[in-house]
């Protein structure tokens, strides 16, 4: 490097710094660092305009609010767990109450005596909006039956036996809608949907052939095979220490499934009054009523061809006559929620009720009883 | 010679550095200006730049006559949960708009907040707000609920505050005000993000 170029960098150097400092000497004095400060005003003068142009300087509960948004958008999920168990057993004709001996008297080889039917729902809602939920349920299903059969024309062998299934039931996807609301009482509208993911071709080992496994009856299938809509409407009102509501719901069957039947459409009509008093303990009594009808169409697989040609159902259940009816129910429950310590946001609900009334298409068995119990979390 | 050959080099670079100093100049003015013009705009803490705002909407907003006993009622601002205004809340207090003197209450229960006029909610939950606003009882009592929780306005209060960047933004919902019964100003209106 010869001597000019060394003098030129200097003279650079000296330059540059020269014109940095002067450079922050002059900006610096005529503008204050815009966030360290915040400009001293009188609050009652500033426009709307001119507050909402402003830069604000965000204080240190304003990050924790980051954090909270973000915990706001999570807190729009709720997911929730259910169990139901219900039980079948007494068969009625009508309301009478009918015996087992007189299910085998009235023709029938094979008579269904305890009828248990499970269900694990796994259930994911999302808040789209304050008036819109999102529904996803997702259903586990059990189901056993214990038979008595006339050992005399299907040997030994089926004199006492048990059919169980179990898999995945139909998927159903809702949408709930606040339709109305007035001081403390709503009106909610739900339209839903099932998919029939739930299998209509289970097996298992029955009186129509002993060595290997046949198509179960239609109460032992674990989905509709159809695509069902499901309406509902339900009103709510409270007071300081009462909640009450009615919800009406069906299920309509849209078509036939692969099986060339559908099951019958259902309606039901649900009132209940809950006591809010204790904001921990919240005791519920519900009444129900339910109507439904028989099957249409049949799966030819469960009848028996005699030698005749004619069709003959061995079971009730496989008669798709024998279906649908009239129930009303009276049920009890309780609420916990829990609303501090880590538990906070999550609820307990159980339930447990009995038809008081029942007038089904028969011989058909009714409903002894059904509990449940439910486990909700809004996050 | 020596000292010669330095002169002219030296001229020459002089030469070339005032074109190396004009582009410096240029930023020079660059920063100059945009400091100034930040400078102008000033800016404002979070707790102030809200009482601010909660002035404005007092200012903006039109009361049913029944929301107030007399003429010579208070204009009641109220707090539930956290105070996000730091002591600028106290700034506005005594000062009159619309001939009422605002008043800053600090209500012992929840049903008292009915008796505020501006409710600011500083809630943390959905589930929270909902509860709020059933027991607010908006057809009854003409409150007009605001609120820095996101989604506040789209989940029935009535102004939401959000940040845009380091600004804020006013989100409305319109339904909401009109079950409290409260007019609010083409100008509030048309300054925030209608959301229902």
């Amino acid at each position: 490097m010869n001597t000019s170029s060394q003098m030129t960098s200097q003279c650079d150097k000296t330059i540059e710094a020269l014109f940095l400092i002067v450079s922050l000497l002059i900006v610096g004095g005529f503008s204050p660092p815009v966030q360290a400060q915040p400009t001293p005003v009188d609050l009652t003068e500033l426009g709307l305009e001119e507050i909402l142009a402003m830069p604000i300087i965000r204080d240190s509960s304003a990050l924790e609010d980051e954090e909270s948004t973000a915990q706001s958008r999570l807190e729009r999920f709720r997911f929730g767990y259910q169990y139901i168990q219900a039980r079948f057993e007494d068969y009625q004709d009508g309301t009478s109450r009918l015996s087992i001996a007189d299910v085998f008297a009235a023709g029938f080889p094979v008579v269904p005596a305890e009828i248990t039917q499970e269900a694990h729902l796994f259930k994911i809602g999302y808040e789209l909006n304050d008036r819109i939920l999102l529904n996803l349920q997702i259903p586990l299903i059990r189901q056993s039956t214990f038979h008595y059969g006339d050992a005399a024309r299907l040997g030994a062998q089926f004199e006492e036996f048990t059919i169980d299934t179990h898999g995945l039931g139909d998927i159903s996807l809702s949408t709930s809608y606040i339709a109305w609301t007035k001081n403390r009482h709503a009106i909610v509208v739900d339209a839903g949907f099932s998919v029939p993911t739930g299998s209509t071709d289970e097996l298992g080992r029955t009186p129509r052939d002993p060595v290997a496994d046949t198509l179960v009856p239609y109460t032992m299938q674990l989905g509709s095979g159809t695509v069902d809509f499901k309406p509902a409407i339900t009103y709510v009102g409270s007071s300081d220490w009462l909640e009450w509501g009615t919800r009406a719901q069906g299920t309509v069957r849209l078509g036939k499934n692969s099986r060339d039947y559908s099951l019958s459409n259902r309606f039901a009509l649900r009132n209940w009054v809950t006591l809010t008093t204790y904001k921990t303990f919240q005791p519920s009594l519900r009444l129900a009523t339910e109507i439904w009808g028989q099957i249409h169409g049949a799966d030819t697989d469960l009848f028996i061809i005699r030698p005749d040609g004619s069709r003959f159902t061995p079971a009730p259940v496989t008669d798709p006559d024998l279906f649908g009816g009239e129930k009303v129910s009276v049920g009890l429950g309780v609420r916990i929620p829990f609303r501090s310590g880590f538990l906070r946001g999550q609820s307990i609900e159980l339930d447990g009720s009995i038809p008081v009334y029942q007038s089904l298409n028969g011989p058909q068995p009714g409903e002894a009883w059904r509990f449940s119990i439910a486990w909700n979390l809004n996050i | 010679m020596e000292t010669k050959t330095s002169l002219i080099s030296w001229q020459c670079q002089v030469l070339k550095r005032l074109g190396v100093r004009s582009y410096r100049l240029g930023v020079f003015f660059v920063l100059l200006f945009t400091g100034t013009s930040i400078a102008s705009q000033g800016s404002l803490n979070e707790g102030a730049a809200k009482t601010s705002l909660l002035f404005n909407f007092a200012k903006f907003t039109t009361w049913p006559e029944s929301a107030f006993n007399s003429k010579n009622d208070p204009l009641i601002i109220a707090v539930i949960g956290q105070n996000p205004f730091g002591d600028a809340l106290k700034q506005i207090e005594g000062k009159r708009v619309k001939g009422r003197q605002i008043r800053i209450e600090h209500f012992a229960t929840p049903k008292d907040y009915t008796k505020s006029h501006i409710l600011f909610c500083r809630i943390t939950s959905r589930a929270q707000l909902h509860t709020l606003i059933r027991e607010l009882r908006l057809e009854e009592n003409h409150v007009l609920t605001v609120g820095d929780y996101n989604g506040f306005a789209r989940a029935g209060g009535i102004i939401g505050l959000k940040f845009r960047g380091n600004r804020l933004a006013l989100e409305f919902n319109s339904a909401a005000a009109k079950r409290a019964n409260l007019y609010l100003s083409e100008h509030l209106v048309n300054l925030a993000e209608t959301v229902r």
